[in-house]
């Protein structure tokens, strides 16, 4: 119990996961729902460090950082996708004078 | 005769038949602007070359040897209506020229002539001037057709043709009532007519298989070319195969004589449909006095001729039976009258009961003579009434007349002349008169020999067959003299009508003073051309004209009996004139004895044959109309309602299954699309959230999905 | 860096247990503060809370350029961008959008469904998770994550630049100020 293991991150990860998604579906607010994704995007980058760490195989020296490599990416989009996301956001903003999601229905059918 | 004199005179009718129609086209193509006032003349200048091409051909007729000339037919003919199923193989088109041909060519295009340049100045001032010269024109086309044609087929298109040029004529004025009703009653009396000239011709047809060229019996050694079979050659053949002779007729060429006849009776105004020909006086003048004499009333004559060796002796007691009625009731008729016109125009149907009784009694070539000599002091006559009417401002009552002499010299002279004639003058018991005198006697000849013949047959009766004829000779000159007398001699009667009379222009009275030049003319000059003519071209019929009356006819004809000869015509001349003088003061005194008066009122009012017809016949045609107009509205109609009813049920019922069934299940089918689209609609709300939850929901199924697939059937 | 790395060396002994749980404490509280917050200054504050804990949490599993990467990118560049954000489209900056009480049942229904699937399936995985851990100081790991990147990794990394170029170019096409 009080040795840490893969399992514990793995697990912590799901409850945060969960957590996006939850962020996800009750949030009204873009920025909310912004926050919602970082939730899940950290989520996978705690899952991609874990198993670097814990399952890693034995290879060569190269190979131990992989999954750190994929969780620098996750940042990477991460961090584009919330400028992105805040240039729409902005747009949509001026355009509707309110930030709810729920104003967004123009294309519907 | 000559080929090339042959080849002349073919040539020439030909062109005198077609000039007419060709004028008759250029009048009707360049109307008003062009030649609206050079109509009459171009028209009488084209009838003019018209009757130089028959008078040529006459002469080289007659520079032909009359042995020659005897029985000769000139034929030529082209096939026209192919019918392959006969023996003839085709219906011909073409000219025959004969004798008689010759005749009525130079008769009826003089005519023709003198009524054109007559219409010049009576038509002077009408609103359709060229249209009626284009209507005398094809006239006399028609006229022309008729006398040229060589078979019964092309006869009855020319026939045909005269009806409706009459009809077109005779209703020239159709803007007034009078004219409309006259050329309508004509023309469906000429119609019931021509019903029965098609029986006959269909009989003729059907036994002949299509031989209807009509060159006389034993003409044919003529000019014919190729070796056509005439009509009466196929008929002698026919008969005599079966069995038949000339004394006993087969049943069917009686029928169609009897047939053919009919369609004379029309045009020619004979007893049972002779009412049109006094209401025809609607039209112009000029059509009066043509229809009376060359063309129309002469085709029924001249068809009658033509058909004449093929009556047998029961047809010809038909024909003679309808002359004598004819001419009796129209003398009566004629006797009463007070219109000018009228007392003509029944004069005329009068004269044309001697022609068709002459060719029924056997008096062939005295009644086609009369049919020559009739015509033009006929045509004079009305030329001189339309002249004498011109004066009067329209006036045609002669009770309005009296004195008309003095302002009308030549007209006056010309009445006289042709009264004289139609009279049958001549200079007491010598054997020199004018015209009427040799046909009209040669006629009565006839008559006498046939009542004679016919006395074993008929007994007392057949005494009218002359007895009648010579009677009504008497009563001519009487009616004759008392229309003379009324117009032109004795007091004025309506001073302001005398005061405006006045005499006509050149153009008019030039016509009537050759018409009357050939009234008496032809008597002492020309009869022996004519009656050597017409002679000629009587027919060699002794094949089927078997009975002994006939050839005892024959030859009465070539020793007179003048009955009229002597101081009788004088008598009846000189009775008219002198109780007709002082206008009707006498004869309306005679008119009101009881008896008479009777008489008089019958005769006054055409002996009831307008108001019989009206009564039975337009009656009868009322009612069967009626009876169809009933049966129309109520029956008829009624189907139609009821099919109509039941069509808007049925239709009724297919909009309903419309509306509920086939709509109905296009609408639900609409409506389902509607509501599932606006189902599936909600799910594309334009939710982002909407779309998360969607997106995790189906992960959450299709996890389960794979799970429970695994569990269920092991990994 | 170096001073990461010799930290690295570390050995935390008995005190990583507490660590972990407390950094996975704090990030579990945070992150569910965020999807329970109606405020949106306050679900970046507990965003801010949750990065951080992540941070630590990479520390722990010896990825420390990592952990800095995340409290620099992350916490000092993604979330000052996020409450730029937040400044730029709320007249009201404590605004509220109230959601209705069914959704938030259904999002946590659905979220906790994932939830009990994933660590069913983990628990069922036959994993090694407590297997030899990574050697640690064997070698350099900003060198290794250099010659990575320009090497093995050098395709995603090109067109990682090239979309951060994009991304810039565009986010900054976008955000401009419209001619009224």
């Amino acid at each position: 119990m009080f040795e840490i293991g893969i399992m514990h991150f793995v697990v912590l990860s799901v409850v945060v996961f969960a957590a996006g998604i939850c962020t996800l579906l009750t949030k009204r607010n873009a920025i909310g729902i912004l926050i919602g994704i970082e939730l899940i995007m950290n989520a996978a980058g705690i899952n991609f460090v874990a198993y670097n760490r814990y399952v890693w195989g034995g290879g060569e020296a190269g190979s131990l950082i992989d999954g750190q490599i994929f969780t620098i990416f996750i940042i990477v989009l991460a961090a584009a996708e919330a400028a992105i996301a805040l240039a729409i956001f902005l747009n949509f903003y001026n355009t509707f004078s309110s930030i709810d999601v729920e104003r967004a229905d123009e294309m519907k059918g | 005769m000559a080929p090339q004199q042959a080849e002349l005179i073919l040539t020439l009718l030909g062109m005198a038949t077609l000039l007419p129609l060709a004028s008759a086209f250029i009048m009707i193509i360049l109307t008003r602007r062009v030649m609206f006032k050079a109509a009459g003349w171009f028209a009488t200048a084209v009838m003019a070359g018209s009757f130089v091409c028959a008078l040529v051909s006459l002469v080289t007729w007659l520079g032909v040897p009359e042995a020659d000339r005897r029985g000769l037919s000139l034929l030529k003919s082209i096939p026209w209506i192919p019918i392959p199923s006969t023996e003839a193989g085709h219906l011909y088109l073409g000219i025959l020229v004969d004798n008689l041909t010759i005749a009525m060519m130079a008769m009826v295009t003089l005519i023709s002539l003198l009524v054109h340049l007559y219409s010049i100045g009576y038509m002077n001032g009408d609103k359709r001037y060229n249209r009626f010269f284009a209507y005398l024109s094809l006239f006399t086309f028609s006229m022309l057709g008729i006398v040229i044609s060589n078979s019964i087929m092309q006869m009855f298109v020319f026939w045909e043709l005269v009806g409706l040029t009459s009809y077109l004529l005779i209703g020239f004025w159709f803007e007034k009532r009078g004219p409309q009703l006259a050329c309508k009653k004509a023309f469906v009396m000429n119609r019931i007519g021509d019903a029965g000239f098609l029986i006959g011709f269909g009989i003729l047809f059907y036994q002949l298989g299509g031989k209807l060229l009509l060159p006389a019996a034993g003409g044919a050694s003529g000019m014919v070319e190729g070796q056509v079979v005439t009509m009466f050659d196929a008929i002698k053949t026919l008969i005599e195969q079966d069995g038949h002779s000339i004394t006993n007729p087969p049943l069917w060429l009686t029928a169609a004589g009897i047939g053919l006849f009919f369609g004379a009776i029309g045009k020619s105004a004979q007893f049972p449909l002779h009412t049109w020909l006094p209401d025809a006086m609607e039209g112009p003048t000029p059509v009066s006095s043509i229809v009376h004499s060359a063309t129309m009333v002469a085709a029924g004559v001249y068809l009658t001729g033509r058909i004449y060796p093929i009556l047998t002796p029961a047809a010809h007691v038909f024909v003679a039976v309808i002359g004598l009625i004819t001419l009796v009731i129209a003398a009566c008729m004629a006797l009463v009258m007070t219109d000018i016109k009228r007392v003509l125009a029944y004069s005329t149907l009068s004269q044309l009961g001697y022609m068709i009784l002459g060719l029924g009694a056997g008096a062939y070539a005295f009644a086609l003579f009369h049919l020559v000599t009739h015509a033009f002091f006929k045509c004079c006559l009305f030329q001189c009434s339309g002249s004498v009417i011109n004066a009067a401002h329209h006036e045609q009552d002669m009770r309005q007349y009296g004195g008309l002499g003095k302002k009308l010299p030549v007209t006056m002279a010309c009445y006289l002349v042709c009264t004289l004639a139609i009279a049958g003058a001549s200079i007491p018991w010598t054997e020199f008169g004018i015209s009427g005198f040799y046909s009209k006697d040669g006629i009565i000849a006839g008559t006498v020999s046939y009542g004679h013949a016919l006395h074993d047959t008929f007994g007392a009766a057949a005494n009218l067959f002359w007895l009648a004829p010579t009677v009504v000779a008497y009563i001519t000159v009487f009616y004759m003299a008392r229309s003379f007398a009324l117009t032109f001699l004795g007091k004025p009667r309506n001073q302001k009508l005398f005061d405006h009379a006045h005499e006509a222009p050149w153009t008019m009275c030039v016509p009537q003073i050759v018409l009357a030049a050939m009234a008496i003319l032809t008597a002492p000059f020309l009869m022996g051309f004519w009656q050597s003519l017409i002679v000629a071209s009587e027919p060699q019929v002794a094949w089927i004209q078997g009975a002994d009356h006939l050839a005892h006819g024959h030859a009465m004809h070539t020793t007179h009996v003048y009955l009229l000869n002597g101081l009788a015509w004088i008598i009846m001349l000189a009775a008219g004139i002198i109780l007709y003088i002082p206008g009707m003061k006498f004869s309306s005194k005679i008119a009101a004895i009881p008896g008479i008066n009777l008489l008089y009122t019958w005769a006054y009012n055409k002996f009831y044959f307008d108001a019989l017809y009206d009564t039975f016949v337009v009656g009868l045609g009322k009612l069967i109309s009626m009876i169809a107009a009933v049966f129309d509205k109520y029956i008829v109609d009624g189907i139609v309602n009821l099919v109509g009813l039941l069509g808007k049920a049925a239709a009724f019922l297919i909009g309903a299954f419309d509306i509920h069934l086939i709509d109905g299940s296009v609408n639900a089918a609409a409506a389902a699309a509607h509501s599932s689209g606006g189902l599936l609609r909600a799910t594309h709300a334009g939710r982002v959230r909407g779309y998360v939850l969607i997106f995790f929901a189906s992960a959450v199924l299709v996890v389960l999905a794979v799970v429970t697939t695994v569990m269920v059937f092991g990994a | 860096m170096y001073l990461l790395l010799a930290a690295q060396s570390i050995d935390l002994g008995p005190v990583q247990p507490l660590l972990f749980y407390g950094l996975a404490l704090l990030l579990a509280i945070s992150a569910w503060s965020v999807v329970l917050s109606d405020n949106i200054v306050r679900m970046a504050v507990f965003l801010l809370l949750a990065l951080g804990a992540v941070g630590g949490l990479y520390f722990m599993l010896a990825a420390e350029f990592l952990a800095a990467v995340q409290l620099i990118v992350y916490a000092g560049g993604t979330l000052i961008l996020i409450v730029f954000g937040v400044m730029l489209t709320s007249k009201n900056p404590f605004l509220q959008f109230r959601v209705k009480l069914w959704e938030r049942m259904v999002a946590l229904a659905l979220a906790l469904t994932i939830c009990g699937f994933l660590i069913f399936a983990l628990v069922n995985t036959p994993l090694d998770g407590n297997g030899p851990l990574a050697p640690e100081a064997e070698y350099e790991q900003v060198q290794e994550i250099g010659k990575s990147l320009l090497s093995t990794y050098l395709v995603p990394f090109e067109v990682a630049a090239v979309l951060l170029l994009v991304v810039m170019i565009g986010a900054a096409y976008m955000a401009r100020r419209r001619a009224q």
